[in-house]
C-alpha cells in the first residue's frame, strides 16, 4: 500500500527531474506545476501533471466555460486544458470568490456560458449571481473535486433547467478515478475508470474503509491510499457497468466542505475543550434550500458522562459553539449565521456515548 | 510615430471603424477616422458597454474580470494577442506571483503560449508560495507591488540570484520595491491595465523613465496617459485614457 509519505517521494523524484529539464517550448502546455496538501495539513509536496489528448477532450464540447475552482494552480490547469481542448474561437471564463458581487449577474449575461466546470460548492454560488435567461443558456454542468449532495444537485437543476449535470471523482496525484456519472447513480457514486483498480482497504462491518487506487497509467503508484473513506459494491447498473464505487468523504472526517466554508474536526475539537459544556460530539453536516439560496447546516449531537441535560444548557452550548467554531479564517459559524449563508446551530443530547468506527468519524455529511 | 507605425495605425483605425462585429468605436467616433481628431475614450465607455459591441474579432480567447472601485468590468484576450505581450522575460522556470485572480492566470497563460510552464503562486497562502519557488527554483518573476513585499521571505536564504523580475502595475512606489534590486540580474516596472496589457516598460531606480512598448504609443491629454495599441485586439485600445495621472509616472517617447 502506498500512503501519503510513499507518494512523496515519488512525487519529489518527478518534481526533480522535471526541474532538471523542462519540456520543449512546444510541449509545455502539457506540463502543470503545482503543490499540493492544503487540508490534509501534510507536508507540501511538489507535483507534476501531465496532459495528454485524452486529458483535454473533455473541453471539446465547450464554447464558453465558467470555471469555479479553489487553488490558483487549479484555475490554471483547468484554464489550460480548456485553452487546448476547447473548438477554435472559444472562451472561458475563471472566477474568483470575490468576483461573486451584486456586478457578476451583468457580466455573465454578457459572457453568455455555455457551461460551469468546478467544484460543487463553488458552482451553487455562483447560481445565486445569474439571471434566468443566462441560466437557460447554460447546457452542461461538471462537476468535480468535492462531494455532492442531494440538495445541492436539486438546486442546480432548478437553476439551469437545460444543463446537463455530471460528475467525476478525481485526485491531483493520479488524475481521473472514475468515470463521468452515468445518471442512473444517486450523487456521490461512481463507476471506476477503465484501468484505474480501485480496492477498499480494512472494510468495517459495513463494507467502508479507505480507498485505494493503482491507475494502470501510473505503475509506480499501487494502491495508494487516497485519503478518502467509501464503499465499493458489486451490482449492475442501468447503465452497464458493474461496480459502483460510494464516496464518503475524508479519511476520520478531517473537514467538510459545505455553503462556502470549511467544517473542520481539528476547529470543532478545539471548541469543544473551550466552551467545556460537553465530553464528546458528533456534528451532522448538512446544505438546505431557503428562500431559494443553499445555506449550510449544522446539528450537534452531544455527549455529556454525568448525563445531564436541560434546554437551557442546549441553548448554551449552541451560543457558546456557533460564536467561538470558525468556519473560515476570518467568520464564525454564528456570523454566518447573520449573514444567512448558515441556518442556526441546533443541538441535541445523546443518551450514550458514541460508538466509534471507520477511525471515529465525528463530522458527518448528510443529507437534509 | 514614424510614418510605418503611423499608417498601420490608419488601417487599423479603418478596420476597427468599419467593423461588422462590434460598434463601440464607430458609436463613439463617428465618421471621424483621422487619429489627431478621434476623441478619448474612457474606461466606462468602453469597457462598460456591452461585450458584443466591443468584441471586434472571434478568437481563442481568455475573459477576465477585472474591479476598478466598485464596478466590474469584462476583458477579453485572444490568447495570439496575449502571447505577443511583454509581461516578463523567457527564462526556463517562471513564476507568477500576483494579488489579482484573474491577472494570475492571463500572466501565466502568457508563459505557456511563449512555451514556458509557471509555477502560479497562492495569493492567499504566501508561506506555500515561498516554500514552492524554492522548490521549482524559479529563475524569474512576475509579479505586483503588494505580492512583491508578501513574497520577501523568499529572498532572505536564496542561494542564487533570478534572471529577472518584471514588476507590473499601473504605478509603482519605488521606495517601497527597491530592496529587490540585488536579488536579480535585472528588474523592471511594466505599466499594465488589465484591460490594455502592458505599454511601457521602465529599468527600476530611483526616478525611473519608460519608454513605451512596441506598438504602444502614449499621449498626455490633460493630466493622463492616453493610449492607442496597435495591435488588431478583441477589444482594440485606441486613444484610451488610462486614467494614469502623467505626473505618477515619467514617460520618454521616442
Amino acid at each position: 500500500m502506498l500512503d501519503r509519505a510513499g507518494y512523496s517521494l515519488i512525487a519529489e523524484k518527478t518534481f526533480s527531474d522535471f526541474r532538471s529539464a523542462p519540456p520543449a517550448k512546444e510541449d509545455a502546455w502539457r506540463y502543470c506545476v503545482r503543490v499540493t496538501s492544503g487540508t490534509t495539513g501534510g507536508q507540501l509536496i511538489g507535483a507534476v501533471l501531465q496532459y495528454q489528448a485524452e486529458s483535454v477532450k473533455r473541453f471539446s464540447q465547450l464554447r464558453a466555460p465558467v470555471l469555479c475552482l479553489g487553488a490558483s494552480a487549479t484555475r490554471l490547469a483547468y484554464n489550460l486544458q480548456a485553452r487546448h481542448g476547447m473548438p477554435a474561437e472559444s472562451r472561458s471564463l475563471v472566477l474568483d470568490g470575490a468576483d461573486l458581487n451584486s456586478e457578476l449577474k451583468v457580466v455573465l449575461a454578457q459572457y453568455a456560458p455555455d457551461s460551469i466546470l468546478g467544484f460543487v460548492s463553488f458552482v451553487v454560488r455562483v447560481a445565486e449571481y445569474i439571471d434566468r435567461e443566462t441560466a437557460l443558456g447554460v447546457r452542461a454542468i461538471i462537476l468535480s473535486g468535492e462531494c455532492t449532495t442531494e440538495a445541492m444537485e436539486s438546486l442546480l437543476r432548478d437553476t439551469f433547467p437545460n444543463a446537463r449535470i455530471t460528475s467525476r471523482y478525481i485526485a491531483l496525484e493520479v488524475g481521473r478515478i472514475s468515470e463521468v456519472s452515468c445518471g442512473f447513480q444517486p450523487p456521490n457514486h461512481y463507476h471506476p475508470y477503465k484501468g484505474v483498480k480501485v480496492e477498499i482497504d480494512s472494510p468495517d462491518e459495513s463494507g467502508v474503509g479507505s480507498i485505494l487506487v493503482s491507475p494502470s497509467t501510473r505503475p509506480e503508484v499501487i494502491q495508494y491510499q487516497l485519503g478518502d473513506v467509501g464503499r465499493l459494491k458489486s451490482e449492475p447498473c442501468p447503465c452497464g457497468a458493474t461496480e459502483i464505487l460510494e464516496i464518503m468523504g475524508r479519511n476520520g472526517r478531517d473537514y467538510v466542505k459545505l455553503a462556502g466554508a470549511i467544517v473542520r474536526r481539528e476547529e470543532c475539537d478545539r471548541v469543544m475543550l473551550s466552551v467545556a459544556l460537553f465530553d464528546d460530539y458528533r456534528l451532522d453536516t448538512s446544505h438546505v434550500i431557503l428562500d431559494g439560496k443553499l445555506r449550510g447546516k449544522l446539528h450537534l449531537r452531544v455527549y455529556r458522562k454525568d448525563g445531564q441535560r436541560s434546554p437551557d444548557l442546549g441553548a448554551r452550548i449552541e451560543k457558546e459553539f456557533s460564536r467561538q467554531l470558525y468556519l473560515s479564517p476570518s467568520r464564525t459559524l454564528a456570523e454566518l449565521v447573520r449573514t444567512g449563508d448558515f441556518v442556526p446551530l441546533s443541538v441535541t443530547f445523546a443518551d450514550a456515548p458514541f460508538p466509534i468506527k471507520n477511525k471515529e468519524i465525528k463530522i458527518l455529511m448528510v443529507d437534509a | 510615430m514614424n510614418d510605418t507605425l503611423h499608417e498601420s495605425l490608419r488601417v487599423l483605425i479603418n478596420e476597427v471603424g468599419s467593423n461588422q462585429l462590434a460598434d463601440i468605436y464607430h458609436t463613439v467616433w463617428g465618421e471621424r477616422r483621422a487619429l489627431d481628431v478621434l476623441p478619448v475614450i474612457s474606461r466606462d465607455e468602453l469597457f462598460g458597454s456591452p461585450l458584443a459591441s466591443r468584441r471586434y474579432k472571434s478568437a481563442s480567447s481568455l475573459v477576465k474580470i477585472f474591479h476598478v472601485g466598485e464596478k466590474t468590468f469584462l476583458s477579453e484576450w485572444a490568447y495570439e494577442d496575449v502571447a505577443r505581450e511583454q509581461f516578463g522575460t523567457e527564462t526556463k522556470r517562471p513564476m507568477v506571483y500576483l494579488s489579482d485572480n484573474a491577472e494570475s492566470i492571463e500572466k501565466s497563460m502568457w508563459c505557456y503560449e511563449r512555451g514556458m510552464v509557471p509555477l502560479i503562486g497562492e495569493v492567499h497562502n504566501p508561506a506555500a508560495a515561498v516554500a514552492m519557488a524554492k522548490k521549482y527554483q524559479i529563475d524569474s518573476l512576475i509579479t505586483d507591488e503588494l505580492s512583491l513585499e508578501r513574497f520577501r521571505p523568499f529572498f532572505g536564504d536564496c542561494p542564487y540570484t533570478l534572471t529577472s523580475i518584471s514588476i507590473i502595475g499601473p504605478q509603482f512606489t519605488i521606495a517601497r520595491i527597491q530592496w529587490v534590486l540585488p536579488y536579480a540580474k535585472e528588474v523592471r516596472l511594466v505599466l499594465t491595465l488589465p484591460e490594455t496589457g502592458a505599454f511601457a516598460r521602465a529599468k527600476l531606480e530611483v526616478n525611473p523613465v519608460f519608454s513605451p512598448l512596441p506598438r504602444c504609443d502614449i499621449e498626455t491629454v490633460g493630466e493622463t496617459l492616453v493610449l492607442t495599441k496597435q495591435d488588431s485586439l478583441v477589444t482594440p485600445i485606441i486613444r484610451y485614457d488610462t486614467a494614469i495621472s502623467s505626473k505618477s509616472v515619467r514617460i520618454q517617447n521616442a
